[in-house]
């Protein structure tokens, strides 16, 4: 409809950008309010991961759990027999123990005692699919070798990473016995300890001489090629039967550990009201900044009004400066959190991962908290009266 | 030349509720013939303002009727009133430009609600360059005078070719040279385009532009006088 050489402008965006201390204030606000949704839902996931890892790789399609099973580091066990009498089952290839418990591990700079969860794992049975654990898994023949979570806490255990990665195997104290660190892997920090310490079952009993082989704290069930793992898990919870444990799937033990921590726990509910916490602080922020934009303006508003433009046309400027507003936000919170997401990966052993769906969850965060504060900032318009500017 | 362009006839207007209720306006009745310059005065609240707000669409009438343009503003939808003060060349007593558009832009805002002025960035050269603004097309109101921003507020009431433009104490912010100055240009042009001219205002130096003067005292029209005697000093 124009003619070519017709000024062209947009009010919405000239006026967000009139007030540059503003627009950079409303920004650093929106980052801040995205950082925090990131940092919290970067800290929940990576805490939810690095909790089930080495559930999820399991290296077993059915797991037996003894009942009562908290998590994946709670005192309960059960007793062997029950887990061998799975071994006569049609359609199961092999059964195997998996023994855990917290220890204490000496500090290898301050001395000071710490607890860290040990894992004892039969060497040569692949009972982990971690690449890592199966690549080094020789190691746990030695009696007294262990493997050390490279992603354990510095300030609880040490620099031990850098000292193997340095110097080699070298002597820790595990229980108040010596034992050699091995090689190390990753696991990181969960939701139950800071550490992780890998081992033999024959290193495991050496180190805690008063638990016995006979009580398992978790089994593990190998089916033959084709056999259905739910079929089966019916199957074997019939020929137990009993109260004292429960056959799952793999991927159902996974899910009891999640729900352990987010329901039961409530660990993990509380990563959600931080994230909670920054899209409220995040709207109200943004709000703030709407609201004086909106007061600022309205007797331009009401001029505007005077010359003939409609409600509509108000409505639709704020609603196109919240959103405008979100996505300009939203990209240097999104590189802020990235880098703190490194920076907190590096110095705390957490799995911090931007991945796009985290990303996407702050996005549409953003955009719903940014276009809810230009609404409740649009309740102002309706005093934008023409006929106030008369008063 | 005696189409009325503005009517109005037993308005009557009250402001607050109850004991509080109190009436401001008390059955004003009159026209406003095309082409004529008209002013109301009277000392600060005399509701002159007021009747200002009813005349321009931008306060629901209470009592009476009022016709601007042809079309009844009394129990009129949001749609009508819109397109009244469409067509009614708005100048207040602030200036009230946007603050984030230059003096140009300011004026093009008004002229996107006529798609009918095909060349809105030259209709509003234009008019600028004939308020003397020539040189000030790219400024922001910040960077202009108060007698500058208020020629661009003239600029911006006039450049959609309204009939009719309605002043509420457009004078009232400038010094009593400018304020002259600014309301020639706006009787110069005005009767250029031929359009009609309602101003409110109490400042007596203007008075002497207009054909004829309302003088409105405490709700009621008191007195009136038309050019000639004007002109003839028999205020």
């Amino acid at each position: 409809m124009l003619r070519p050489g017709q000024e062209r402008f947009s009010l919405t965006w000239r006026q967000l950008i009139f007030e540059k201390r503003r627009l950079v204030a409303a920004l650093a606000g929106i980052s801040f309010a995205v950082l925090l949704i990131l940092m919290q839902i970067g800290f929940y996931s990576a805490m939810n991961d690095s909790s089930t890892k080495v559930l999820r790789h399991l290296n077993a399609q059915l797991v037996i759990m003894p009942a009562g099973f908290e998590f994946f580091g709670s005192n309960h066990d059960f007793a062997r027999v029950r887990l061998m009498q799975v071994t006569g089952i049609a359609g199961v290839k092999e059964v195997l123990p998996l023994y855990y418990s917290f220890c204490s591990f000496k500090n290898i700079n301050t001395g000071y005692q710490r607890w860290i969860l040990c894992i004892g794992l039969e060497p040569g049975r692949h009972m982990l699919t971690l690449p890592d654990v199966i690549a080094q898994e020789s190691k746990l023949t030695v009696a007294g070798d262990i493997l050390f979570d490279k992603k354990g806490l510095k300030n609880q255990f040490g620099n031990v990473g850098d000292r193997f990665n340095h110097d080699g195997p070298f002597a820790a104290t595990v229980e108040g016995r010596k034992v050699t660190i091995a090689g190390l892997f990753n696991l990181g920090v969960t939701f139950a300890s800071f550490g992780n310490i890998l081992m033999g079952v024959q290193t495991f009993f050496a180190l805690f001489p008063n638990t016995s082989p006979g009580l398992v704290n978790v089994g593990l069930v190998r089916l033959k090629k084709g056999v259905d793992p739910r079929v089966m898990r019916r199957k074997i919870s019939k020929v137990l039967g009993g109260k004292d444990i429960k056959v799952l799937t793999r991927a159902e033990f996974v899910q009891h550990e999640i729900d352990y921590w987010n329901k039961t726990a409530a660990i993990g509910f509380l990563f959600i009201v931080g994230a909670i916490m920054g899209f409220i602080i995040g709207a109200v922020i943004v709000y703030q900044i709407l609201y004086t934009n909106v007061i600022n303006h309205l007797p331009e508003f009401a001029t505007l009004k005077a010359l003939g433009y409609s409600d509509r046309f108000f409505f639709g400027l704020v609603l196109k400066q919240s959103l405008i507003l979100s996505v300009l936000g939203f990209i240097p919170g999104t590189l802020l959190s990235w880098v703190i997401y490194r920076y907190t990966a590096a110095s705390t052993g957490y799995t911090m991962i931007l991945s796009l769906d985290k990303a996407a969850i702050a996005f549409t965060s953003t955009i719903i908290m940014c276009v809810l504060a230009g609404l409740l900032a649009m309740r102002h318009l309706k005093n934008a009266d023409p006929a106030d500017l008369f008063r | 030349m005696n189409t009325p362009i503005i009517e109005f006839k037993d308005v009557s207007h009250f402001f607050g509720e109850g004991n509080l209720r109190r009436q401001v306006l008390f059955s004003l009745t009159g026209k406003i013939n095309a082409g004529e310059v008209v002013i109301v005065t009277g000392p600060s609240g005399s509701g002159k303002t007021t009747f200002f707000t009813l005349i321009g669409a931008l306060r629901s009438l209470q009592e009476g009727s009022v016709k601007v343009l042809g079309r009844k503003l009394y129990g009129a939808s949001p749609k009508v009133l819109h397109e009244v003060r469409k067509n009614i060349g708005f100048i207040f007593q602030l200036h009230n430009l946007i603050d984030a558009l230059t003096a140009r832009q300011n004026l093009i805002m008004g002229l996107r609600l006529h798609p009918e002025i095909k060349s809105p960035t030259e209709a509003a050269d234009n008019i600028l360059e004939k308020v003397g603004l020539g040189d000030h097309i790219y400024k922001f109101p910040h960077q202009l005078s108060g007698g500058q921003r208020q020629r661009v507020a003239i600029a911006r009431a006039l450049v959609m070719r309204p009939k009719v433009v309605l002043a509420d104490e457009p004078t009232a912010s400038l010094d009593g040279k400018t304020g002259r100055v600014i309301v020639e240009q706006l009787h110069d042009l005005a009767s250029k385009q031929g359009t009609t001219i309602l101003l409110v205002t109490y400042d007596p130096r203007i008075l002497d532009i207009a054909d004829r003067v309302l003088t409105l005292e405490d709700g009621r029209f008191v007195g009136m006088t038309t050019r000639e005697a004007n002109r003839t000093g028999a205020i």
